[in-house]
């Protein structure tokens, strides 16, 4: 079974060590992220129109980008957040797994 | 490619609304870097190992490009902000400089013209000492509106090209690309591109760029309606609140013209809601606004007639062509019962915006191809054959006429009515079929009196009397088709005290065409259903 509240000791050169509490607390960090980046994308709504101003293309082409790159990394955290929870399930099945097959073994 | 404002265009800005926007995309930046503060505070602590190192790594890039964007949209709302500064800057020296004009003018910055102050309409041709006055005051506002409108264009171009060179990359996950740019073949091509879009990406277009669908030749119908209507929602919304500024600060001449707008708006807004009628353009333009209203459905429809009104046409006369436009219509529908009629109100073109404008040729040249390109997309977009007729009425018939001066115009039929002048010395200079130019000019329409070849240098050695655009097509040495028009009302007589003295009063002739039961509406509709008659 694994132990959330155990301290852990400093890992060595190229040892793996991991806390899935902290992956967990980290992928609704990145979810938070996730999702104000996507309000931040709401954007402002139809740009005034400004017939004969070449700016009123450009910042509206500006605009689109920005708003596209911003959802995108929205996607972005909300996929990196994903991966902290696999990677939390994955050690939790892993330690699960181990126990057991120690639990089982003959003294 | 844009040629950078004009005069209009610099007038009719909001540069506040820029800077409202600039505002907001500098809060874009605050909010980008918060995040990438965010993402660094609450990186996973004690985690360590190959999938670990690759997170971590993912993270940073993430919090790069943030920061990257957050510093792209400071510098974008800061290019932005510099630049809605200076066009404000030239608005505020323009006011200046009309301020500084004698108050005997009154300078309409919106329509570039200065001329004397209402009820002393020759004042200014009259004397010397009038003249005099008026020149060193037209010499610095004409400096005043060069520097202002070059100040407006260059900044213009540096903002522009700066926002260019600021795009953000779409990080992982982003959305398609959509293609913002239509061909500028024609309208056949036109409609090729958009029916080759995703439909996500012409939804995106009507919602981003409405005037871009809604005032292109080629895009179907119902789209540009829809974007169309988009665009005349936020004009209304626009000019009701510009009206009641102006209104407030007791500026009565410009409020009224604001009101008149607004009402004419107001008519299309209710036309569209009454159903049967699609907004096909709607621009500010550079005179009285450009409107493109289709009453009927132009695609389906046997017979689609587009009516091109002159001089003085915009948003504010929208009600009047329009009920002309309805009465051709109706008439069409009688003349052929059991046919298909649409018809289109097309100002599609900065319309001269009073009878000095009107005498001069370039915005009858100017408009000819957009003229063109309208009638190419009708036939492009038409479900199957139709029979198409261009109207022109007064100074619509110029423009009309040099839309025909070359061959390909998409109309079966070409009628002039109240013509001054096609730019055509004979029907058969025009592009269309022998026998399918059809004039009628009524007896009392002062039209027919325009000066042309004593005034006007381009209507000099042409044949048929001279209008001041040339031949006069409803002479038959013209070669059209010459239909019955009623006289209309006797024109005033200048020593005549029993005259009202009502300066409309002399182009009562000139607009009495559709009127009911003429014999001259009844032509109109034969015409426009191709239907057989007497002429």
């Amino acid at each position: 079974m694994h132990d959330a509240g155990r301290p852990l000791p400093p890992p060595g050169p190229g040892t793996a060590r991991t806390d899935p509490d902290a992956l967990d607390g980290a992928a609704a960090a990145l979810d938070r992220v996730a999702d104000a980046l996507l309000a931040d994308a709401a954007g402002g709504g139809a740009w005034p129109a400004a017939p004969g101003f070449a700016t009123g293309a450009a910042a509206v082409a500006w605009e689109d980008a920005a708003v596209r790159a911003t959802r995108g990394h929205a996607a972005h955290a909300d996929g990196a957040a994903g991966a902290l929870r696999a990677s939390a399930a994955a050690w939790r099945a892993a330690d699960d797994a181990a126990a057991a097959a120690l639990a089982g073994r003959p003294a | 490619m844009s040629t950078g404002p004009g005069l209009a265009e610099l007038v009719a800005a909001d540069p506040g609304a820029w800077l409202r926007r600039a505002g907001a995309w500098d809060g874009l930046s605050r909010a980008l870097d918060d995040r990438a503060a965010e993402l660094e505070r609450t990186a996973p602590a004690g985690w360590t190992g190959a999938d670990a190192d690759s997170a971590a790594r993912d993270r940073a890039e993430l919090v790069r490009r943030l920061r990257t964007e957050a510093g792209a949209a400071t510098r974008a709302a800061q290019a932005l902000g510099r630049h809605a500064g200076e066009v404000l800057d030239a608005q505020r020296r323009l006011v200046v400089a009309a301020l500084g004009v004698h108050p005997e003018f009154v300078v309409d910055l919106e329509r570039g013209t200065v001329a004397p102050v209402a009820g002393r309409p020759l004042a200014l041709l009259r004397g010397a000492a009038s003249l005099a006055r008026l020149a060193p005051d037209l010499v610095r506002l004409a400096d005043a509106v060069d520097d202002a409108v070059a100040d407006a264009a260059r900044s213009d171009r540096e903002a522009a090209a700066a926002l260019g060179a600021l795009h953000p990359v779409a990080g992982r996950g982003s959305l398609s690309v959509v293609p913002a740019a239509a061909p500028t073949t024609g309208a056949a091509d036109v409609a090729a591109w958009w029916a080759a879009l995703p439909a996500d990406a012409r939804e995106a277009l009507l919602r981003t760029r409405p005037e871009l669908v809604g005032g292109t030749d080629g895009v179907p119908v119902a789209e540009r309606d829809r974007a169309n209507r988009v665009l005349l929602d936020a004009e209304l919304a626009r000019l009701r609140a510009w009206s009641g500024t102006l209104a407030a600060s007791g500026a009565g001449a410009a409020a009224r013209r604001a009101a008149d707008t607004v009402a004419g708006l107001e008519a299309v807004r209710r036309r569209l809601d009454a159903g049967g009628a699609l907004l096909l353009g709607l621009q500010r333009g550079g005179t009285g606004g450009r409107v493109v209203l289709a009453v009927g459905d132009p695609t389906r429809a046997a017979h689609v007639v587009t009516h091109v009104p002159g001089t003085g046409a915009g948003w504010a006369g929208v009600a009047t062509d329009l009920a002309r436009v309805e009465a051709t219509r109706d008439a069409a529908r009688s003349a052929a019962p059991g046919s298909s009629v649409a018809a289109v109100l097309w100002t599609g073109y900065d319309a001269p915006p009073d009878l000095a404008a009107a005498a001069e040729v370039g915005p009858a040249r100017r408009a000819a191809g957009d003229l063109r390109a309208f009638q190419a997309g009708l036939r492009a977009g038409h479900d199957g054959p139709v029979h198409l007729t261009v109207v022109g009425h007064s100074y619509g018939s110029t423009v009309a006429g040099h839309a025909a001066a070359e061959p390909g115009l998409a109309a079966d039929d070409l009628v002039f009515v109240g013509s001054p002048g096609t730019g055509a010395r004979h029907a058969s200079e025009l592009g269309v079929p022998p026998g399918h130019v059809w004039a009628t000019t009524a007896g009392n329409d002062p039209i027919s009196r325009v000066p042309g070849a004593d005034l006007f240098a381009t209507s000099r050695a042409l044949a048929p009397p001279a209008l001041a655009h040339g031949a006069d097509p409803s002479v038959p040495s013209f070669g059209a088709r010459v239909f019955a028009s009623a006289p209309g009302p006797l024109l005033p007589g200048p020593d005549d005290p029993a005259t009202a003295v009502d300066e409309s009063e002399p182009a009562a002739a000139h607009g009495a065409y559709w009127d009911r039961g003429t014999p001259s509406l009844a032509a109109l509709g034969r015409i426009v259903a191709a239907a057989p008659g007497a002429w």
